[in-house]
């Protein structure tokens, strides 16, 4: 297990070109966190998934100047738990208060032949902990948590 | 030829390769260039072996243009699917929905 207790910063515009970046920044992290590659993947899915629902929610409708839409990710490793906060400034969205898909809603949707709505459940499937709150000073902020098993 | 999605082989079923990246930036665009290439075909088998990366919105895409295809009577077989690709699919559940082949051929012979 990496046994730095560091903290890392990533700070990119809020569009979906910036995708690739955030992965690389939290595939790079995972690693040396020691995740196993497979425990990556699914590390780099649910920060995607919760980075697009930014893009897509808080910022798709947001009076907020396109240069100013920024999306902060702030990376800390410590006491056995690899943890990921991200803050935007963009409308309020929690994206905790989506109803949780049942594995039949889950499969239903793809039957309906749906395009979306399958992020919430990727994050919850492979995240330990999901923490969301508001605040007018600094936006939205989700914090994401994985324990980093041995 | 588009840039996510290369047909392999025509005929019944149409074989078409999707590749690279398949995120929210480029679902919309993976959907189109699907639907583009399948034209008024009604069986296709995706073959995924080119796949870098899937998110459910690239799987959205991917159920999306199936659900068009069986309202022509047609279906969609995915194929070849890269284990960290297939994961997705396992985990949304979809792999009740939708048939998966571990290869192209055995893709194209369950039609």
């Amino acid at each position: 297990m990496g046994t730095r207790g560091g903290k890392l910063s990533l700070a990119v515009p809020g569009t979906v070109d910036h995708l690739a970046r955030i992965r690389a920044f939290v595939t790079d992290n995972a690693r040396q966190a020691g995740f196993p590659e497979n425990d990556v993947d699914e590390v780099v899915l649910a920060l995607d998934e919760a980075v697009a629902n930014i893009v897509e929610h808080a910022y798709a409708g947001s009076a907020l100047p396109v240069r100013e839409r920024k999306i902060r990710l702030d990376i800390e490793c410590a006491a056995g738990e690899f943890r990921v906060r991200l803050q935007d400034r963009g409308t309020p969205y929690d994206p905790t208060l989506a109803k949780a898909l049942t594995p039949e809603e889950s499969a239903a949707k793809g039957e309906r032949g749906d395009d979306g709505g399958w992020g919430l459940y990727l994050i919850r499937r492979f995240m330990d902990n999901i923490n969301y709150s508001y605040s007018p000073e600094t936006g939205n902020t989700l914090e994401l948590v994985r324990r980093i098993r041995r | 030829m588009g840039t996510y999605v290369k047909k392999v082989q025509g005929g019944d079923p149409l074989v078409l390769a999707v590749s690279g990246v398949l995120d929210t930036g480029t679902a919309a665009t993976l959907a189109a260039e699907l639907s583009a290439e399948i034209g008024s075909a009604r069986n296709v088998v995706a073959d995924f072996s080119g796949t870098e990366h899937l998110t459910s919105a690239g799987a959205g895409a991917i159920m999306s243009v199936r659900n068009t295809l069986k309202q022509k009577g047609g279906d969609l077989r995915l194929a070849a699917l890269p284990e960290k690709i297939g994961k997705v699919f396992k985990v949304l559940h979809l792999d009740k929905v939708v048939q998966i082949h571990a290869t192209v051929e055995s893709a194209r012979a369950s039609f």
